[in-house]
Protein backbone atom coordinates (compact mmCIF):
# COMPACT_ATOMS: atom_id res chain seq x y z
CA UNK A 1 0.00 0.00 0.00
CA UNK A 2 1.37 3.41 -0.92
CA UNK A 3 1.74 6.28 1.52
CA UNK A 4 -1.03 8.28 -0.11
CA UNK A 5 -3.60 5.51 0.43
CA UNK A 6 -2.37 5.00 3.97
CA UNK A 7 -2.83 8.70 4.70
CA UNK A 8 -6.33 8.55 3.21
CA UNK A 9 -7.30 5.62 5.44
CA UNK A 10 -5.86 7.39 8.46
CA UNK A 11 -7.86 10.56 7.74
CA UNK A 12 -10.93 8.45 7.04
CA UNK A 13 -10.61 6.72 10.40
CA UNK A 14 -10.38 10.11 12.11
CA UNK A 15 -13.37 11.49 10.22
CA UNK A 16 -11.18 14.21 8.72
CA UNK A 17 -12.00 13.74 5.02
CA UNK A 18 -14.54 15.86 3.18
CA UNK A 19 -17.77 14.21 2.10
CA UNK A 20 -16.68 13.38 -1.42
CA UNK A 21 -13.36 11.86 -0.34
CA UNK A 22 -15.12 9.92 2.42
CA UNK A 23 -17.47 8.39 -0.15
CA UNK A 24 -14.59 7.51 -2.43
CA UNK A 25 -12.67 5.77 0.36
CA UNK A 26 -15.84 3.99 1.51
CA UNK A 27 -16.43 2.76 -2.03
CA UNK A 28 -12.86 1.50 -2.32
CA UNK A 29 -13.12 -0.22 1.07
CA UNK A 30 -16.06 -2.13 -0.32
CA UNK A 31 -14.10 -3.39 -3.30
CA UNK A 32 -10.41 -3.50 -2.31
CA UNK A 33 -9.49 -6.27 0.07
CA UNK A 34 -6.00 -4.99 0.98
CA UNK A 35 -7.41 -1.59 1.84
CA UNK A 36 -10.12 -3.21 3.98
CA UNK A 37 -7.61 -5.40 5.83
CA UNK A 38 -5.31 -2.48 6.53
CA UNK A 39 -8.26 -0.44 7.77
CA UNK A 40 -9.32 -3.25 10.13
CA UNK A 41 -5.79 -3.48 11.55
CA UNK A 42 -5.57 0.30 11.84
CA UNK A 43 -8.85 0.38 13.74
CA UNK A 44 -7.71 -2.44 16.03
CA UNK A 45 -4.44 -0.67 16.81
CA UNK A 46 -6.37 2.50 17.67
CA UNK A 47 -8.60 0.51 20.01
CA UNK A 48 -5.56 -1.06 21.69
CA UNK A 49 -3.95 2.32 22.23
CA UNK A 50 -7.12 3.70 23.77
CA UNK A 51 -7.48 0.70 26.03
CA UNK A 52 -3.90 0.99 27.23
CA UNK A 53 -4.11 4.69 28.01
CA UNK A 54 -7.71 5.01 29.08
CA UNK A 55 -6.76 3.12 32.23
CA UNK A 56 -4.30 5.89 33.07
CA UNK A 57 -6.65 8.78 33.61
CA UNK A 58 -6.76 8.44 37.38
CA UNK A 59 -5.68 11.83 38.72
CA UNK A 60 -3.67 11.68 41.95
CA UNK A 61 -5.61 13.33 44.77
CA UNK A 62 -2.82 15.74 45.66
CA UNK A 63 -2.84 17.17 42.12
CA UNK A 64 -6.62 17.54 42.02
CA UNK A 65 -6.39 19.19 45.44
CA UNK A 66 -4.18 21.92 43.95
CA UNK A 67 -7.23 23.09 42.02
CA UNK A 68 -9.94 22.25 44.48
CA UNK A 69 -9.52 25.26 46.72
CA UNK A 70 -11.84 27.32 44.60
CA UNK A 71 -14.18 24.75 43.22
CA UNK A 72 -16.21 21.78 44.32
CA UNK A 73 -16.43 20.20 40.91
CA UNK A 74 -15.08 16.64 40.91
CA UNK A 75 -12.92 15.47 38.03
CA UNK A 76 -15.12 13.93 35.39
CA UNK A 77 -14.34 11.07 33.17
CA UNK A 78 -13.45 12.35 29.72
CA UNK A 79 -15.35 10.44 27.12
CA UNK A 80 -15.04 12.97 24.36
CA UNK A 81 -12.57 10.91 22.40
CA UNK A 82 -14.73 7.84 22.59
CA UNK A 83 -17.67 9.67 21.12
CA UNK A 84 -15.59 11.43 18.51
CA UNK A 85 -13.90 8.24 17.42
CA UNK A 86 -17.10 6.25 17.52
CA UNK A 87 -18.84 8.89 15.46
CA UNK A 88 -16.14 8.86 12.83
CA UNK A 89 -16.03 5.09 12.59
CA UNK A 90 -19.80 4.84 12.59
CA UNK A 91 -20.04 7.45 9.88
CA UNK A 92 -17.52 5.45 7.92
CA UNK A 93 -19.38 2.22 8.59
CA UNK A 94 -22.64 3.75 7.51
CA UNK A 95 -21.23 5.07 4.28
CA UNK A 96 -19.37 1.90 3.44
CA UNK A 97 -22.38 -0.30 3.98
CA UNK A 98 -24.82 1.99 2.24
CA UNK A 99 -22.61 1.86 -0.80
CA UNK A 100 -22.23 -1.88 -0.63
CA UNK A 101 -25.84 -2.60 0.02
CA UNK A 102 -27.42 0.23 -1.99
CA UNK A 103 -29.34 1.91 0.78
CA UNK A 104 -28.43 5.53 0.12
CA UNK A 105 -31.22 7.00 2.24
CA UNK A 106 -29.88 5.49 5.48
CA UNK A 107 -28.54 8.20 7.79
CA UNK A 108 -26.45 5.80 9.89
CA UNK A 109 -25.73 2.15 10.36
CA UNK A 110 -28.03 -0.52 11.71
CA UNK A 111 -27.05 -2.88 14.52
CA UNK A 112 -26.20 -5.55 11.94
CA UNK A 113 -24.03 -3.17 9.94
CA UNK A 114 -22.03 -2.17 13.00
CA UNK A 115 -21.60 -5.78 14.11
CA UNK A 116 -20.35 -6.69 10.64
CA UNK A 117 -17.32 -4.40 10.55
CA UNK A 118 -16.67 -2.79 13.92
CA UNK A 119 -14.08 -4.17 16.36
CA UNK A 120 -15.17 -4.76 19.95
CA UNK A 121 -14.69 -1.80 22.25
CA UNK A 122 -14.04 -1.53 25.97
CA UNK A 123 -15.70 1.88 26.05
CA UNK A 124 -17.36 4.38 23.76
CA UNK A 125 -20.38 4.05 21.51
CA UNK A 126 -21.26 4.03 17.85
CA UNK A 127 -24.38 5.99 16.93
CA UNK A 128 -27.07 4.01 15.12
CA UNK A 129 -29.37 5.32 12.40
CA UNK A 130 -32.34 5.24 14.79
CA UNK A 131 -30.67 7.45 17.41
CA UNK A 132 -29.60 4.66 19.74
CA UNK A 133 -25.95 3.82 20.38
CA UNK A 134 -24.20 0.47 20.22
CA UNK A 135 -20.97 -0.98 21.59
CA UNK A 136 -19.83 -4.40 20.33
CA UNK A 137 -18.13 -5.96 23.38
CA UNK A 138 -16.80 -9.32 22.28
CA UNK A 139 -16.82 -11.90 19.50
CA UNK A 140 -16.85 -15.68 19.70
CA UNK A 141 -17.59 -18.74 17.63
CA UNK A 142 -20.54 -20.72 18.92
CA UNK A 143 -20.76 -24.48 19.26
CA UNK A 144 -22.49 -24.71 15.87
CA UNK A 145 -19.64 -22.88 14.17
CA UNK A 146 -21.44 -19.55 13.71
CA UNK A 147 -19.72 -16.26 14.55
CA UNK A 148 -21.48 -14.43 17.36
CA UNK A 149 -21.05 -11.05 18.99
CA UNK A 150 -22.15 -9.77 22.34
CA UNK A 151 -23.13 -6.12 22.33
CA UNK A 152 -24.62 -3.34 24.41
CA UNK A 153 -27.24 -0.92 23.10
CA UNK A 154 -27.95 2.37 24.84
CA UNK A 155 -31.28 4.09 24.31
CA UNK A 156 -31.75 7.29 26.33
CA UNK A 157 -29.99 5.84 29.37
CA UNK A 158 -31.64 2.42 29.09
CA UNK A 159 -29.38 -0.47 28.27
CA UNK A 160 -29.86 -3.73 26.42
CA UNK A 161 -27.26 -6.46 26.37
CA UNK A 162 -27.57 -9.02 23.63
CA UNK A 163 -25.91 -11.64 21.49
CA UNK A 164 -26.33 -11.77 17.73
CA UNK A 165 -24.95 -14.50 15.51
CA UNK A 166 -24.11 -14.41 11.83
CA UNK A 167 -26.18 -16.81 9.76
CA UNK A 168 -25.74 -16.82 5.98
CA UNK A 169 -24.46 -13.27 5.95
CA UNK A 170 -27.14 -11.87 8.27
CA UNK A 171 -26.82 -10.98 11.95
CA UNK A 172 -29.68 -12.44 13.99
CA UNK A 173 -30.31 -11.61 17.61
CA UNK A 174 -30.27 -14.75 19.75
CA UNK A 175 -30.85 -13.14 23.13
CA UNK A 176 -31.36 -9.58 24.38
CA UNK A 177 -32.16 -8.48 27.92
CA UNK A 178 -32.39 -5.18 29.78
CA UNK A 179 -29.02 -4.30 31.26
CA UNK A 180 -27.37 -1.63 33.33
CA UNK A 181 -25.01 0.50 31.26
CA UNK A 182 -21.56 0.15 32.77
CA UNK A 183 -20.83 3.48 34.41
CA UNK A 184 -17.74 5.61 34.33
CA UNK A 185 -16.09 3.61 37.09
CA UNK A 186 -16.67 0.13 35.76
CA UNK A 187 -16.64 0.65 32.03
CA UNK A 188 -13.68 -1.66 31.66
CA UNK A 189 -14.89 -4.68 33.52
CA UNK A 190 -15.06 -7.80 31.37
CA UNK A 191 -18.16 -8.07 29.24
CA UNK A 192 -20.70 -10.45 30.73
CA UNK A 193 -19.43 -9.92 34.25
CA UNK A 194 -22.23 -7.57 35.12
CA UNK A 195 -25.94 -7.56 35.58
CA UNK A 196 -26.97 -9.38 32.45
CA UNK A 197 -26.60 -12.88 33.82
CA UNK A 198 -28.86 -14.34 31.17
CA UNK A 199 -26.59 -13.09 28.42
CA UNK A 200 -23.48 -14.18 30.30
CA UNK A 201 -25.02 -17.63 30.76
CA UNK A 202 -25.97 -17.76 27.10
CA UNK A 203 -22.47 -16.81 25.99
CA UNK A 204 -20.86 -19.24 28.42
CA UNK A 205 -23.07 -22.11 27.28
CA UNK A 206 -22.89 -21.36 23.54
CA UNK A 207 -19.29 -20.24 23.07
CA UNK A 208 -16.92 -22.77 21.56
CA UNK A 209 -13.82 -21.69 23.45
CA UNK A 210 -12.93 -18.22 24.66
CA UNK A 211 -13.71 -14.85 23.09
CA UNK A 212 -11.51 -13.68 20.24
CA UNK A 213 -8.54 -11.44 20.99
CA UNK A 214 -8.49 -8.02 19.32
CA UNK A 215 -6.04 -9.19 16.67
CA UNK A 216 -7.98 -12.40 15.95
CA UNK A 217 -11.16 -10.40 15.68
CA UNK A 218 -9.55 -7.88 13.30
CA UNK A 219 -8.54 -10.76 11.00
CA UNK A 220 -12.03 -12.25 11.02
CA UNK A 221 -13.61 -8.88 10.29
CA UNK A 222 -11.14 -8.29 7.46
CA UNK A 223 -12.09 -11.68 5.99
CA UNK A 224 -15.81 -10.78 6.12
CA UNK A 225 -16.37 -13.43 8.81
CA UNK A 226 -15.39 -16.21 6.43
CA UNK A 227 -12.65 -17.93 8.44
CA UNK B 1 0.90 34.74 41.14
CA UNK B 2 -1.74 35.24 38.50
CA UNK B 3 -4.76 33.62 40.03
CA UNK B 4 -7.08 31.53 37.92
CA UNK B 5 -10.74 32.44 37.93
CA UNK B 6 -13.19 29.96 39.43
CA UNK B 7 -14.48 28.99 36.01
CA UNK B 8 -10.93 28.47 34.75
CA UNK B 9 -10.20 26.21 37.72
CA UNK B 10 -13.37 24.29 37.07
CA UNK B 11 -12.52 23.91 33.38
CA UNK B 12 -9.05 22.77 34.28
CA UNK B 13 -10.42 20.23 36.76
CA UNK B 14 -12.59 18.83 34.00
CA UNK B 15 -9.53 18.37 31.79
CA UNK B 16 -7.40 16.58 34.39
CA UNK B 17 -8.38 12.99 33.55
CA UNK B 18 -7.75 13.45 29.86
CA UNK B 19 -4.58 15.34 30.64
CA UNK B 20 -3.34 12.52 32.87
CA UNK B 21 -3.85 10.10 29.98
CA UNK B 22 -2.01 12.47 27.66
CA UNK B 23 0.85 12.66 30.18
CA UNK B 24 1.04 8.87 30.37
CA UNK B 25 1.26 8.49 26.63
CA UNK B 26 4.01 11.11 26.52
CA UNK B 27 6.12 9.76 29.35
CA UNK B 28 5.48 6.05 28.93
CA UNK B 29 5.09 5.34 32.63
CA UNK B 30 2.76 6.25 35.46
CA UNK B 31 5.24 7.89 37.83
CA UNK B 32 6.58 10.31 35.22
CA UNK B 33 3.02 10.96 34.07
CA UNK B 34 2.06 12.14 37.58
CA UNK B 35 5.16 14.35 37.74
CA UNK B 36 4.36 15.86 34.35
CA UNK B 37 0.73 16.43 35.30
CA UNK B 38 1.74 18.11 38.52
CA UNK B 39 4.33 20.29 36.78
CA UNK B 40 1.72 21.31 34.22
CA UNK B 41 -0.84 22.28 36.85
CA UNK B 42 1.83 24.13 38.84
CA UNK B 43 2.94 26.09 35.80
CA UNK B 44 -0.64 27.11 34.97
CA UNK B 45 -1.30 28.10 38.58
CA UNK B 46 1.90 30.14 38.65
CA UNK B 47 1.61 31.86 35.30
CA UNK B 48 -2.17 31.99 35.00
CA UNK B 49 -4.18 31.77 31.84
CA UNK B 50 -5.46 34.62 29.62
CA UNK B 51 -9.13 35.27 30.28
CA UNK B 52 -10.02 34.52 26.67
CA UNK B 53 -7.93 31.35 26.41
CA UNK B 54 -9.58 28.05 25.55
CA UNK B 55 -8.79 26.07 28.68
CA UNK B 56 -8.33 22.66 27.04
CA UNK B 57 -6.11 23.92 24.24
CA UNK B 58 -4.12 26.12 26.58
CA UNK B 59 -3.62 23.30 29.07
CA UNK B 60 -2.47 20.72 26.54
CA UNK B 61 -0.12 23.24 25.05
CA UNK B 62 1.41 24.01 28.44
CA UNK B 63 1.69 20.29 29.12
CA UNK B 64 3.45 19.73 25.80
CA UNK B 65 5.85 22.59 26.55
CA UNK B 66 6.61 21.30 30.04
CA UNK B 67 7.34 17.89 28.56
CA UNK B 68 9.59 19.32 25.83
CA UNK B 69 11.47 21.26 28.53
CA UNK B 70 11.84 18.05 30.50
CA UNK B 71 13.13 16.21 27.44
CA UNK B 72 15.65 18.94 26.79
CA UNK B 73 16.70 18.76 30.40
CA UNK B 74 17.30 15.07 29.98
CA UNK B 75 19.21 15.71 26.77
CA UNK B 76 17.00 13.37 24.87
CA UNK B 77 16.71 14.60 21.33
CA UNK B 78 14.51 12.23 19.39
CA UNK B 79 12.44 10.20 21.76
CA UNK B 80 12.04 9.09 25.29
CA UNK B 81 13.13 5.47 25.75
CA UNK B 82 10.58 3.15 27.29
CA UNK B 83 11.11 2.81 31.01
CA UNK B 84 10.21 -0.44 32.67
CA UNK B 85 8.24 0.02 35.83
CA UNK B 86 8.85 -2.13 38.87
CA UNK B 87 5.63 -4.06 38.32
CA UNK B 88 6.62 -4.88 34.77
CA UNK B 89 10.04 -6.19 35.70
CA UNK B 90 8.53 -8.19 38.55
CA UNK B 91 6.35 -10.23 36.19
CA UNK B 92 7.87 -13.48 35.04
CA UNK B 93 7.30 -14.44 31.44
CA UNK B 94 4.93 -17.31 32.11
CA UNK B 95 2.63 -15.30 34.36
CA UNK B 96 2.09 -12.57 31.81
CA UNK B 97 -1.36 -12.95 30.27
CA UNK B 98 -1.95 -12.26 26.63
CA UNK B 99 -3.69 -8.99 27.36
CA UNK B 100 -0.73 -7.82 29.43
CA UNK B 101 1.60 -8.74 26.61
CA UNK B 102 -0.57 -6.68 24.30
CA UNK B 103 -0.46 -3.73 26.70
CA UNK B 104 3.31 -4.05 26.90
CA UNK B 105 3.61 -4.32 23.12
CA UNK B 106 1.44 -1.25 22.57
CA UNK B 107 3.35 0.76 25.18
CA UNK B 108 6.69 -0.22 23.67
CA UNK B 109 5.51 0.57 20.16
CA UNK B 110 4.18 3.97 21.27
CA UNK B 111 7.44 4.73 23.06
CA UNK B 112 9.37 3.95 19.89
CA UNK B 113 7.52 6.62 17.90
CA UNK B 114 9.29 9.91 17.25
CA UNK B 115 8.11 12.46 19.82
CA UNK B 116 6.35 14.70 17.31
CA UNK B 117 4.34 11.76 15.93
CA UNK B 118 3.40 10.48 19.37
CA UNK B 119 2.15 13.91 20.41
CA UNK B 120 -0.06 14.21 17.35
CA UNK B 121 -1.41 10.66 17.56
CA UNK B 122 -2.09 10.96 21.28
CA UNK B 123 -4.08 14.15 20.91
CA UNK B 124 -6.24 12.75 18.12
CA UNK B 125 -6.56 9.04 18.91
CA UNK B 126 -6.52 9.04 22.70
CA UNK B 127 -7.92 12.46 23.49
CA UNK B 128 -10.33 12.81 20.58
CA UNK B 129 -9.06 16.18 19.35
CA UNK B 130 -9.69 17.14 15.74
CA UNK B 131 -6.71 17.68 13.44
CA UNK B 132 -7.39 21.42 13.67
CA UNK B 133 -7.34 21.36 17.49
CA UNK B 134 -4.17 19.25 17.54
CA UNK B 135 -2.58 21.66 15.04
CA UNK B 136 -3.40 24.57 17.33
CA UNK B 137 -2.02 22.84 20.42
CA UNK B 138 1.19 21.75 18.68
CA UNK B 139 1.48 24.97 16.69
CA UNK B 140 1.94 23.30 13.30
CA UNK B 141 -0.18 23.24 10.11
CA UNK B 142 -3.12 20.81 9.91
CA UNK B 143 -1.42 18.98 7.02
CA UNK B 144 1.54 18.28 9.29
CA UNK B 145 -0.75 16.72 11.87
CA UNK B 146 -2.30 14.56 9.17
CA UNK B 147 1.02 13.23 7.92
CA UNK B 148 2.47 12.73 11.41
CA UNK B 149 -0.54 10.66 12.45
CA UNK B 150 -0.42 8.56 9.28
CA UNK B 151 3.32 7.91 9.75
CA UNK B 152 2.76 7.04 13.40
CA UNK B 153 0.00 4.58 12.53
CA UNK B 154 2.11 3.02 9.80
CA UNK B 155 4.96 2.40 12.22
CA UNK B 156 2.59 1.02 14.87
CA UNK B 157 1.03 -1.37 12.36
CA UNK B 158 4.44 -2.57 11.27
CA UNK B 159 5.37 -3.25 14.88
CA UNK B 160 2.07 -4.71 16.08
CA UNK B 161 0.80 -6.39 12.90
CA UNK B 162 4.04 -7.18 11.03
CA UNK B 163 2.21 -8.64 8.02
CA UNK B 164 0.63 -5.23 7.44
CA UNK B 165 1.52 -3.08 5.35
CA UNK B 166 4.85 -3.39 3.57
Amino acid sequence: MNDKDFELLSQYLDGELDELSTRRVAQRLGSERELRETFAHMTAVDQSIRQVYSASEQVPAHIAAMLESATAAPPRRTTQWAFAAAASVAAAAGLMLTLQWQQPESAGPTVAEVLEITPSMASGWQPLADGRQIRPVLSFRDVDGAWCREYLVEDHGKGTRGVACRDQGKWETRIAVAAVIPGANDAFRPAGAGDSDAVADYTASRADGIALSASEEAKIIASDWQK
Amino acid sequence: MAALSDSQRQDLMAELSGLRRFCHSLTGNAADADDLLQATVERILQKGMPADAHTAKWTYRVCKNVWIDELRAREVRQRYPATETEEETALSADTVAESELEVAAVSTAMAALPEEQRLALTLVTIDGKTYAEAAEILDVPVGTIMSRIARARKQLLQLLHPAQPE
